[in-house]
């Protein structure tokens, strides 16, 4: 085809290329090119000027952070594993958590209560990735977590091996200190091993979770019985600091007649039992009396014993304490739930026990705790066949079976959210604290209570640990180990909402499910229940992450910026220029994840 | 080169989503409406299935449509959209725009009448509406001329940087299914090769285009769009040629019937012209000089090609299917201008065929009894078949 120099002349290009050589208004039409076209880039011109409103990369923060009574990174770890990164991902899951495979099964999740993708199509699946994670047989504690400070030469003793006193021991190693932890039981783990069945923790996976501990040179003593081997105020005088984590083990008593007889069990003696691997003769029914966790693990241990198992609840099912899922599965096993029922007194013939007499209950107005309140039906008494109860109303501190010290004894029970009590060098923490009992909650409160003993043993007693709250919640030990130099524990940091992200980049994406294996006829071996990910499982579930609140360097900024304002560095981080974004917000708006804020010029 | 032909049946949207296939468009931005719906259909799953590597884009509206075809065009991506009635209307300030910065791109324009009220049927007052953006505009006779026509519109197109409407009937052409001959794809390579630009967006040679001008050379930019539309004249006799030599179709400004030694003759754009066909011969049958005229390419307008093909002293009918409401039918009009300095050649100006009505051969017997007994107007519009 023939060129048209009218068109475009070699003149009106060599213009465009080189620049100008005189003024377009003295150019003929020839002479100029065919289009508006600059003789540079649009660096010559910055339009930065124009901006009332400027952009600016913004840390905010995911939900999950923010919901997790641990503190664990979860936007963190999660996005580590949607990159492959496997080893980061546990690293920084373990800088903030030490019983991640524990966690992963038995967890109830915050996290994925507050995930964002809740209102798209379901939340992240963030307890079966920790369990992957946890799980993965490659990384031992001493291999991801060498002491992360050195040596202080201080010495902390914690009594008590459960959630709360491990995390604490943890915590405390990662700080360079010696750990010492006292347990009254053969082997570690407290609640851990001794209350939550195996079906839904196997005893080999909290073996491993103790082992990475005792990797990092956490020492444990076993079979110690604080008050009558050892007493505490002898153990303040021997240890730098004393961490008291001992748990609520006392059963709240029934007051009923008959609840001495040998086949009424406490929730804790049956489950630690069984737990020992002795079968306790329970006969062909067993009645559980409570509404909380401990009774559903104990109904369901009685089915896989083989025992009819039916659950007395004052209230209803949607009133019970217990997780949703675990009624649900129990219901599923075979569990029968007999609602709005009160025992009354025990059936004994000749000290043999046959049955429970109760009275059904209606609902009034709502209690202190907000939950409608059972008021007794008069004549409705009815009687249930059964040759053994279990107990389950709940456990309760008793700070008097460690010391008969008093002034010790008013410390730990006013002990603060950082285990912090009047008594300078102890400390308490897990159920004894107060608050939510779960194994995270505990996790969470260990955690606090070991940076609350390095800052008494080294730190500036006077500086507020406030500061390594995640968004003002939980504490991030990860933070405290870097001195405060973590984006998550910012001041100012916002929460992230659904309504802040753009939904467009987040095509729908179903939750993987995977498949229980409830229990079908009797297993003596209490075998696991919900199965584990794989890798390819737990990056699929992870990719469904949005990363609320972190810029990925997904790059749409930088497309999407009429001006070219967004550039790389060569760290690959993405950057405005100031003088060449006009304030047009198209990145702000298009940001998948707000990870972009439009802050007035000042 | 051996010319290799396959003949497929394919209705014209059909035939136009082939031609953008073998032209080896890059970029297709598109927002669904009928009758041109399946264009980018078809387009769609040409790229879906691998048939076509392009980039296609589905717009929120027609206007978005316009902008992404310009953006890359400006990257010298071979660029594609189509659309319809209201959607080009939608674009129409990005029509103006693409021509302003002189953006190769092809469109298909499936003629469709404007509401209100509504309908989806053809007539041509979507794409004359258009006429003074400056994108040039070809209507076609039949689906194989829409096949060539789109070829021809990028090879032209890229050569003098400014945009063309491929322009068809709704229904007729749009949705009916005739044999189209496709040439062999090395063909079409040969005489469509990669485009070529010279100013580009380029990350690697930034430029800005599009910035403001001022007065001293505003002018001159408007003069060279004028300027490329009278080159753009030859360009297409250059580019009707090269296509006959390689399959022996002639793509030809003004298509035309018995008009050597006509006395009346009929001009119209479109697939009318079957039934214009008719009606002469009908009228030649009684010994009436008769002749007729299809219109194929409207912009630049072929100004040179009437006043050579209308005889000296004749009538001329010019049926458009639109209107410009106040003055009369867009090619009336202009036609009337050209012979207006013409005392021998009379130029009448009918409306017809609004809306989908159908214009038949006893329709343009009408047009031809208008002219020959006197009772058509010159002055006025002719409304054709309309109930008064």
């Amino acid at each position: 085809m023939r060129k048209h120099p009218e068109i475009f002349s070699d003149a009106a290009l060599r213009h465009i290329k080189t620049g100008g050589t005189k003024p377009p208004g003295e150019m003929t039409a020839s002479e100029l090119p065919p289009m508006a076209v600059s003789w540079s880039s649009t660096e010559h011109l910055p339009v930065g000027e124009w901006k009332e409103k400027a952009p600016k990369y913004v840390r905010g923060l995911s939900p999950c952070l923010t919901h997790c009574p641990v503190g664990n990174d979860v936007e963190g770890f999660v996005s580590k594993v949607r990159d492959n990164d496997i080893e980061t991902a546990v690293k920084l899951l373990l800088a903030e958590n030490p019983l991640p495979a524990t966690c992963g099964r038995v967890c109830y999740h915050p996290c994925e209560d507050g995930c964002n993708r809740k209102e798209l199509d379901g939340a992240v699946g963030i307890r079966a990735i920790e369990r992957y994670l946890g799980d993965h047989p490659e990384f031992k504690g001493s291999d991801i977590w060498q002491q992360a400070k050195p040596s202080s030469g201080k010495k902390i003793a914690v009594i008590g091996s459960g959630p709360s006193g491990l995390a604490c021991a943890w915590g405390l190693a990662l700080l360079g200190h010696k750990v010492e932890v006292y347990e009254q039981k053969e082997k570690a783990g407290g609640l851990l091993r001794y209350g939550i069945p195996a079906y839904r923790l196997p005893k080999d996976v909290l073996d491993r979770e103790i082992g990475r501990i005792t990797d990092v040179g956490v020492k444990f003593f076993y079979s110690w019985k604080i008050g009558e081997d050892r007493i505490i105020k002898d153990m303040l005088a021997a240890f730098d600091a004393v961490f008291v984590a001992a748990g609520a083990v006392k059963t709240r008593q029934l007051g009923i007649q008959g609840e001495n007889n040998n086949n009424v069990w406490s929730a804790l003696d049956f489950l630690n039992t069984v737990a020992n691997g002795i079968i306790p003769d329970i006969g062909a029914r067993c009645v559980i009396i409570g509404g909380g966790n401990s009774a559903v693990d104990a109904a369901r241990s009685a089915r896989r014993l083989g025992a009819e198992s039916t659950i007395l609840y004052r209230r209803t099912c949607n009133e019970m304490p217990a997780h949703q899922a675990e009624i649900d599965d129990a219901i599923a096993e075979g569990v029968i739930i007999s609602e709005l029922a009160v025992p009354l007194e025990f059936i004994l013939e000749d000290g043999t026990l046959r049955g429970v007499n109760c009275l059904r209950t209606r609902l009034g107005e709502p209690d202190s705790s907000g939950r409608r309140k059972p008021l007794p039906v008069p004549g409705s008494d009815f009687a249930i066949e059964c040759e053994s109860v279990i107990n389950a109303l709940g456990e309760m501190v008793s700070s008097e079976d460690l010391t008969s010290n008093l002034q010790l004894i008013r410390a730990m029970k006013t002990a603060d959210a950082w285990g912090k009590s009047m008594h300078p060098s102890l400390f308490a923490g897990g159920d004894f604290t107060g608050g939510e009992r779960t194994v995270a909650h505990a996790i969470g409160g260990g955690k606090r209570a070991a940076m609350a003993i390095d800052r008494f043993l080294l730190g500036t007693k006077n500086e507020s640990l406030e500061r390594y709250r995640v968004g003002g919640g939980p504490a991030s030990l990860a933070s405290y180990l870097r001195s405060g130099d973590s984006e998550v524990t910012a001041g100012g940091i916002r929460t992230i909402q659904f309504d802040d992200l753009n939904p467009a980049y987040f095509p729908a994406r179903e939750r993987a499910y995977l498949e229980k294996h409830l229990l079908e006829s009797r297993d003596f071996e209490f075998s696991e229940v919900e199965p584990g990910m794989n890798q390819a499982q737990a990056i699929e579930e992870a990719e469904r992450c949005f990363s609320c609140g972190r810029c990925t360097k997904c790059g749409l900024c930088q497309i999407f910026c009429p001006e070219g304002a967004v550039r790389k560095n060569n760290k690959n981080d993405l950057m405005i220029f100031d003088s060449h974004c006009k304030g047009c917000g198209i990145c702000v708006e298009e940001c998948p994840r707000c990870a972009i804020e439009f802050r007035e010029e000042s | 080169m051996s010319v290799r032909l396959e003949k497929v049946a394919l209705t014209g949207n059909q035939a136009l989503a082939h031609a953008v296939r073998m032209a080896k468009t890059q970029v297709v931005a598109a927002y669904p409406i009928t009758p041109q719906t399946s264009v980018v259909e078809t387009i769609a799953e040409f790229c879906a299935k691998g048939e076509m590597d392009a980039h296609f884009i589905q717009t929120e509206s027609e206007h978005s449509s316009m902008s992404a075809c310009i953006g890359a065009s400006m990257t010298g991506a071979r660029t594609f959209t189509a659309t319809s009635s209201q959607g080009l209307a939608l674009m129409h300030e990005m029509l103006h725009w693409a021509v302003g910065a002189r953006t190769p791109i092809v469109l298909g324009e499936v003629n469709r009448a404007l509401a209100a009220p509504w309908t989806i049927l053809s007539d041509q007052s979507d794409s004359m509406a258009q006429r003074d953006t400056g994108w040039m505009q070809f209507y076609c006779g039949n689906n194989q001329e829409v096949f060539d026509t789109a070829l021809l519109a990028f090879k032209l197109c890229e050569a003098v940087l400014l945009p063309a409407m491929v322009v068809l009937d709704a229904f007729v052409l749009s949705h009916s299914v005739e044999g189209v001959l496709l040439p062999h794809q090395e063909l079409v390579n040969q005489y469509l090769p990669l485009r070529e630009t010279l100013a580009k967006l380029d990350p690697d040679e930034p430029h800005a285009f599009g910035g403001m001008m001022f007065p001293d050379v505003f002018m001159e930019q408007r003069f060279k769009i004028e300027e490329s539309m009278d080159i753009a004249r030859g360009v297409i006799m250059e580019c009707a040629t090269e296509w006959d030599a390689l399959t022996g179709r002639l793509l030809k400004p003004l298509h035309c019937y018995h008009t050597e030694d006509a006395e009346y003759i009929v001009m119209c754009l479109g697939t009318a012209f079957g039934a214009a066909m008719q009606a002469v011969d009908q009228l030649r049958s009684k010994g009436i000089k008769a002749g007729a005229i299809r219109m194929w390419q409207y912009r630049p307008f072929p100004t040179q090609e009437l006043i050579d093909t209308i005889p000296d002293t004749s009538s001329l009918a010019v049926v458009d299917r639109a209107v410009s409401f106040g003055c009369g039918g867009p090619v009336g009009t202009e036609t009337k201008a050209i012979f207006s300095g013409n005392n021998q050649v009379k130029v009448y100006n009918y409306i017809a065929g609004l809306g989908g009505r159908e214009i038949r051969s006893s329709s343009f017997e009408k047009v031809f009894s208008g002219m020959m007994e006197n009772t058509a107007s010159q002055n006025k519009i002719n409304w054709l078949e309309v109930r008064q």
